[in-house]
């Protein structure tokens, strides 16, 4: 249109111009909504303090995202509790079973919203007796990832409120348990 | 067709390619929350490499260490990193990115009959059958940080290095680097554009061979002048433009970043015999690693100030707003001080236009167009010498902490600070007096002394009282209370910085006298020149954004 001879040495000037504008962008956005491997991994292994709510969030609104995280469980998945067929959907479970171990829930005695939850292992894996036992729960859209302490002769067990989403789910029969 | 494409292109850098950035910015460490994982140099380098398009070396470093993790087997003693395969246990569940990491993790020499790899000097030697291909170990960081960029581009990318690096040859690890390389390539086409940019730079381009001679042009900052820049704006700011200078804060910043790439890229070519063979610059190539070189040169004379208002918070986030047009366009901003004030008065002004322009409100439009700025030229001024006084006072404050801390960055600060030339005298002497008489080199010993030397020069017991009070009238944080010894190294990094933004300051402050005491000498009555540009603003604005009563 205009001006279509421009002197060969603005190649490089307008080069570094539109490179520099771009490094600019970069620097200057705030936006906190990409979710890379690293966040994704450091929450799935319960290793970061920070990221959580983003991650769980991107997990909750992006199919990509999501798709990653079931992979990645179920290639690192240790055992898994499946949809519990044979219990009736009404009652919450007592008790869910998954593939060499299970989960019990038993009301306290003094305060009736808290639920013990005792998780057994048959034949734990190392990490499960050096570092925190990490369980993640999946029901439709919603997930959760639950922290163990790290087992001692097979068992561990968690105190949970009955109206928190982490009890609901481990103890609701459709949803699948994760055992990393 | 065209309207099509100026709407696709209308951004630099994707919202998701910014995203990516800032998730690798705000990555937190494994092992302590206060931290990142990667190192802010180490983001910065790969966003240069990202935008001047030079990943190619990257990409094959990359390779090589991820066939040296993969390869590399010892016999481990911990059993925890057989759970997860080699890439994902480094990078990820280990992340041994930090040199001292690296060297422990090579540090026993591997070979078989394919290859081997150890640690020497500082680098990761991979050696194949007719090659070697090295690493420095401070690299690691770096291609790690790579390494997130493509796998969130595509995550399988993880399990084919891990299948196709075991045992892999030369022509195997250039088959996966080229692959990489693809990948980038195409995820750059969509998040990365350069057509808008170009535009404005074009634009630009022909609006200064229109005006200026080929000389001044190429040659100095003659061209960038306050009036330069005015008309500028009442030209190219008409709707129908859509390059982004309907603002006039914007077209400073525009022709200053212009003005910057010219001049870094000019003084590269005059230096020609001093690049590799085969650069031809003024038949228009440009390689990858001439640009981004370049890129780096213009980034390392840029002040960064933001930091400054986090913690410790220096200065507030108002100051370095305040701050920013003064810094983007050194080293000639005193060139420019009449500039940067109608930056802030009538930007100002036609922010709040903008704003009411948004809304659709044709009531408030006008509103706005007929309130003239109340702030005028000296108010401005009034503001920056304010600015300048704050940063004097963080500096006062700084000598305090130093003081307290027996550092020696306090003498610099003395130096900088204290404008009684008596005191200044008598303390170098008594200074001098103290290293000739105990020959010893310690700083704890020195400010002892001082505290006796207090009493034989009362002012100086006056100066550090007078720090004290700065510091205990700072309620900022990081100054409320006075901070520990460990904490001290990111006080003395604000405290340089400080003092290069006081001699800028103090340069600009001076110009801007110059410039407004010109003003009142030319005009009768003083404010005139004030008064004229409002009206030249008024106008333009008006034509810009004024609605007409039909």
């Amino acid at each position: 249109m205009n001006n279509n001879q421009q002197p060969c040495n603005n190649s490089l000037a307008e080069q570094i111009y539109v490179a520099n504008q771009h490094v600019k962008q970069i620097h200057e956005t705030q936006s906190h909504s990409v979710v890379l491997f690293g966040d994704l991994f450091a929450y799935i292994f319960a290793k970061d303090k920070t990221n959580t709510l983003k991650v769980e969030l991107a997990i909750k609104q992006k199919l990509n995202i999501r798709k990653q995280y079931l992979q990645l469980l179920e290639q690192y998945q240790f055992s898994i509790s499946d949809y519990q067929a044979a219990a009736s959907s009404e009652h919450d479970l007592n008790e869910r079973f998954g593939e060499g171990f299970n989960l019990k829930f038993k009301a306290t005695k003094k305060h009736v919203d808290q639920i013990y939850v005792i998780l057994m292992i048959e034949h734990s894996a190392e990490h499960h007796q050096s570092d925190e036992v990490i369980l993640h729960c999946q029901l439709n859209k919603q997930f959760k990832r639950v922290q163990f302490p790290n087992l001692i002769d097979g068992k561990s067990q968690l105190i949970l409120e009955q109206d928190s989403k982490e009890y609901q789910l481990l103890s609701d029969p459709n949803a699948k348990i994760f055992l990393l | 067709m065209q309207k099509m494409t100026s709407v696709i292109t209308n951004f630099g850098v994707s919202d998701e390619l910014q995203g990516i950035f800032y998730s690798l910015r705000e990555m937190p460490s494994l092992n302590n929350s206060e931290q990142k994982k990667f190192k802010k140099h180490e983001i910065d380098s790969l966003s240069q490499n990202i935008v001047c398009r030079n990943y190619g070396k990257l990409c094959l470093e990359l390779s090589y260490l991820c066939f040296a993790i993969i390869n590399y087997q010892v016999p481990k003693k911990n059993e925890n990193t057989r759970r997860f395969s080699p890439l994902l246990s480094y990078f990820w569940q280990n992340t041994f990115l930090s040199q001292a990491h690296v060297k422990n993790y090579f540090q026993n020499k591997f070979n078989n009959s394919e290859c081997e790899v150890f640690i020497t000097d500082n680098v990761l030697r991979i050696g194949l059958k007719s090659t070697q291909f090295d690493i420095s170990i401070s690299r690691v960081g770096l291609l790690a940080a790579l390494l997130e960029f493509i796998v969130y581009i595509d995550p399988k990318l993880i399990n084919e290095f891990e299948l196709s690096l075991v045992a892999a040859d030369v022509a195997k690890i250039k088959e996966i680097t080229s692959h990489i390389q693809k990948k980038i390539y195409q995820f750059l086409t969509l998040h990365l554009s350069s057509a808008q940019e170009q535009r404005r730079f074009r634009f630009m381009a022909s609006f200064l061979d229109n005006i200026a001679t080929k000389e001044s042009k190429l040659n100095s900052t003659s061209w960038l002048t306050d009036e330069y820049i005015l008309n500028f704006w009442l030209k190219a700011s008409d709707e129908g433009n859509n390059l982004g200078f309907k603002l006039f804060s914007s077209c400073f910043f525009e022709l200053v970043s212009f003005h910057h790439a010219l001049s870094v890229s000019h003084s590269k070519i005059n230096a020609r015999s001093s690049l590799s063979i085969g650069e031809n610059i003024e038949a228009g190539e440009v390689s990858a690693d001439l640009l981004e070189q370049t890129l780096v040169q213009l980034q390392q004379n840029k002040l960064e100030i933001d930091w400054l208002n986090e913690k410790p918070k220096f200065l507030t986030k108002n100051q370095t707003l305040t701050l920013k047009p003064i810094i983007e366009c050194l080293p000639f901003s005193k060139k420019l001080a009449l500039t940067v004030t109608r930056v802030h008065v009538f930007g100002a002004w036609q922010a709040t236009i903008v704003q009411a322009a948004r809304k659709k409100d044709n009531q408030l439009i006008t509103q706005k167009l007929n309130q003239f700025p109340k702030n005028n030229y000296h108010s401005f001024y009034a503001l920056i010498i304010n600015n300048y006084q704050q940063v004097i006072d963080t500096l006062w404050a700084l000598l305090h902490i130093n003081h307290y801390h027996q550092q020696a960055q306090m003498f610099t600060l003395f130096n900088q600070l204290v404008t009684d030339k008596k005191l200044l005298k008598g303390l170098h002497v008594l200074l001098a007096q103290h290293v000739n008489k105990t020959k010893v080199n310690n700083i704890n010993v020195l400010f002892n002394e001082m505290m006796k030397w207090q009493l034989k020069l009362p002012e100086l017991n006056k100066t550090f009282k007078h720090a004290n009070r700065i510091f205990n009238a700072n309620n900022k944080t990081g100054f409320n209370v006075l901070p520990q010894l460990q904490e001290l190294d990111i006080y003395h990094e604000g405290q340089d910085l400080l003092l290069i933004l006081k001699q800028e300051l103090n340069h600009f402050i001076s110009h801007l006298e110059i410039v407004l005491s010109e003003q009142s000498q030319q005009a009768n009555p003083k404010d005139e020149n004030f008064r004229s540009d409002t009206s030249i603003f008024f106008n333009k604005l008006n034509s810009l954004y004024g609605v007409n009563d039909e």
